[in-house]
This record gives structure tokens, C-alpha cells and sequence, in this order.
């Protein structure tokens, strides 16, 4: 299995981490002062094709009311409640993907997640599972899922607010 | 932004004795196992799961991939960090600590857990 071999990664040493920062002044990456009411400060998944994740990302993310922020390694997408950052490892080495690994985003409702899934099907994405009310998910929420171009799963869900 | 985090374990109760202490330490409630069997951390708002695969395949480390959590204070974060290294977790990075970036000084603390997922909890300083 992959394993990731570096313990200091190039990204995180300030002075690169710190573009990042520069470049996506809005709140950045979900830094959160004070009092959280959040659990993810941010999310950063790997990739190996910066433009095609960025072309997923955009179509997908905009839906969701999130605007990208490009840099030459990858796309932030920051807000008041966390963010998500799309780039090529630090280490230099291939992106690789989890298994076991989904992360979810909040949509506002039903049609939200239609769009978002759709979105991501006609910007490079996969199709892991088309949108509907999932028993697994607490109270019953109407969810999709898309592998992103790097494979990476993830899905979207809005709450349950009645029948379809 | 998020509904909610998933990661992959080989081992779910070398996860559970891990993610129980970081969440305890900072203010959160220890796992339970859903009726799938999969760990879940709920704590402001969102989820955390931990679960093996559901495709049977063994769980492993994605390059690239960092889960931050959102901290309080500093304070909170060193505790998130010496709760997770004595709890099966590997320290990484640097030691917790500010980092300027920039102008913008953020409070962090790396670690590994388990299974190796890299994980990070950050405060923003000002």
C-alpha cells in the first residue's frame, strides 16, 4: 500500500503555506478565531492533474456557492466554515487515494445535490452513487456521490425535508 | 462547508482508543459504533467516521491528504496533540506551535493517527 514517507512536508513550511494564505484572503481556509462552531478547519486532498481537478472542483464547488482560488499548485476554496484545497502532494510524489476515505459537503437542498452531481459527472468526475435519500445517514438525507478525477470519493447532502 | 469525514481503518479499536482521547481532549464525547459498525465522532454540528472499507480491500494512506480540525484556543490544540501522540498517534511536523504565514499566525499541531491518515489541528492566532 502507499504509504506517505515524509514527516516535514514542503507545503507546510511557512514561507509555502504562507501563499497559500496570501492568495485566498477571504477567510482563509476556514482559520477559524475564536470559539469554533465547527468541527473541519479544512480538508486538502491530493492531486496529479491540477487542471482537471480544478475544472471538477470549480463546476462542483460553485454549485455548493463556493468560488475557487487558483494557485500554481492547486485550487483553494475557502469560507467562514472551513475550506478545501485541491493540490499536488508536497512531497512530491504521486497523489494517491484512501480507501475508506469520503468527505461530504453540505448542500442547501434536493436540487443542490442534483446539480452538484451533475456538475461533477459533466466536469470529469464518476459517478458513485446518484442522488437519493440514504437510510445510513442520519435522519434519512438526500445524498450523491462522485469520485473526482484523482478517484478521490466524495458526496454531497442536504437534509431531509420531506419526500422528493 | 462539511457534513462530515470518513477514513478508512484496518484496526477500529486501535482507532477508537486514538480518536476517544483527541476528541475527549478537546471538550468532545468518546466514539460509538453505528449499526454498520463504524466508529462516529459527532462534535459541533459535523461527523467524523471511522470505518473499514466497504469494499473489503484494506484501508490505506492517501498522499496529499490533510484533515484539519477546528480548535478553540491553543490551549486545545497542544491537548488535542499530547492526547493523540500518547494515544497511538504519530507526531509528525513540527512540534505544535505558531506559525507566521505570511502575517497570518496560525497555532498547529500535526499528527498521524493509526493508520497513518495525516491529521492536523489548527486555531487562528489573530
Amino acid at each position: 500500500m502507499p504509504i506517505c514517507p515524509i514527516e516535514h512536508s514542503f507545503f507546510h513550511k511557512a514561507e509555502n503555506f504562507g501563499y497559500v494564505i496570501a492568495e485566498s484572503r477571504a477567510p482563509f481556509a476556514g482559520s477559524l478565531r475564536g470559539e469554533t462552531n465547527t468541527m473541519f478547519n479544512h480538508v486538502f486532498v491530493g492531486t496529479n492533474d491540477v487542471a482537471a481537478a480544478r475544472k471538477f472542483y470549480n463546476a462542483t464547488m460553485t454549485v455548493l456557492g463556493h468560488a475557487g482560488h487558483d494557485m500554481p499548485h492547486g485550487t483553494a476554496y475557502p469560507s467562514e466554515h472551513g475550506s478545501f484545497v485541491v493540490a499536488t502532494p508536497a512531497n512530491g510524489e504521486a497523489a494517491t487515494c484512501m480507501n475508506g476515505f469520503t468527505f461530504g459537503f453540505r448542500a442547501a437542498d434536493y436540487d443542490q445535490v442534483e446539480a452538484w452531481h451533475a456538475a461533477g459527472l459533466a466536469n470529469g468526475g464518476t459517478d458513485a452513487g446518484a442522488p437519493g435519500f440514504r437510510e445510513n445517514s442520519p435522519g434519512n438525507m438526500y445524498g450523491a456521490y462522485l469520485r473526482d478525477p484523482d478517484g478521490h470519493k466524495l458526496c454531497a447532502y442536504a437534509v431531509n425535508t420531506g419526500p422528493r | 462547508m462539511y457534513s462530515h469525514m470518513m477514513v478508512g481503518s484496518n484496526d477500529l479499536e486501535k482507532s477508537k482508543t486514538f480518536y476517544d482521547a483527541v476528541f475527549t481532549a478537546i471538550g468532545g464525547a468518546p466514539g460509538t459504533y453505528d449499526p454498520k459498525g463504524r466508529l462516529v465522532y459527532a462534535h459541533k454540528g459535523s461527523a467524523f467516521l471511522v470505518t473499514k472499507p466497504i469494499n473489503g480491500e484494506p484501508a490505506c494512506i492517501s498522499n496529499g491528504s490533510t484533515i484539519g480540525f477546528a480548535m478553540d484556543n491553543p490551549e486545545q490544540a497542544d491537548a488535542w496533540h499530547a492526547a493523540g501522540a500518547a494515544a497511538g498517534g504519530t507526531e509528525i511536523e513540527d512540534a505544535p506551535g505558531v506559525r507566521d504565514m505570511h502575517g497570518t499566525k496560525l497555532y498547529l499541531a500535526y499528527l498521524r493517527d493509526p493508520d497513518g491518515h495525516k491529521l492536523c489541528a489548527l486555531y487562528r492566532m489573530d
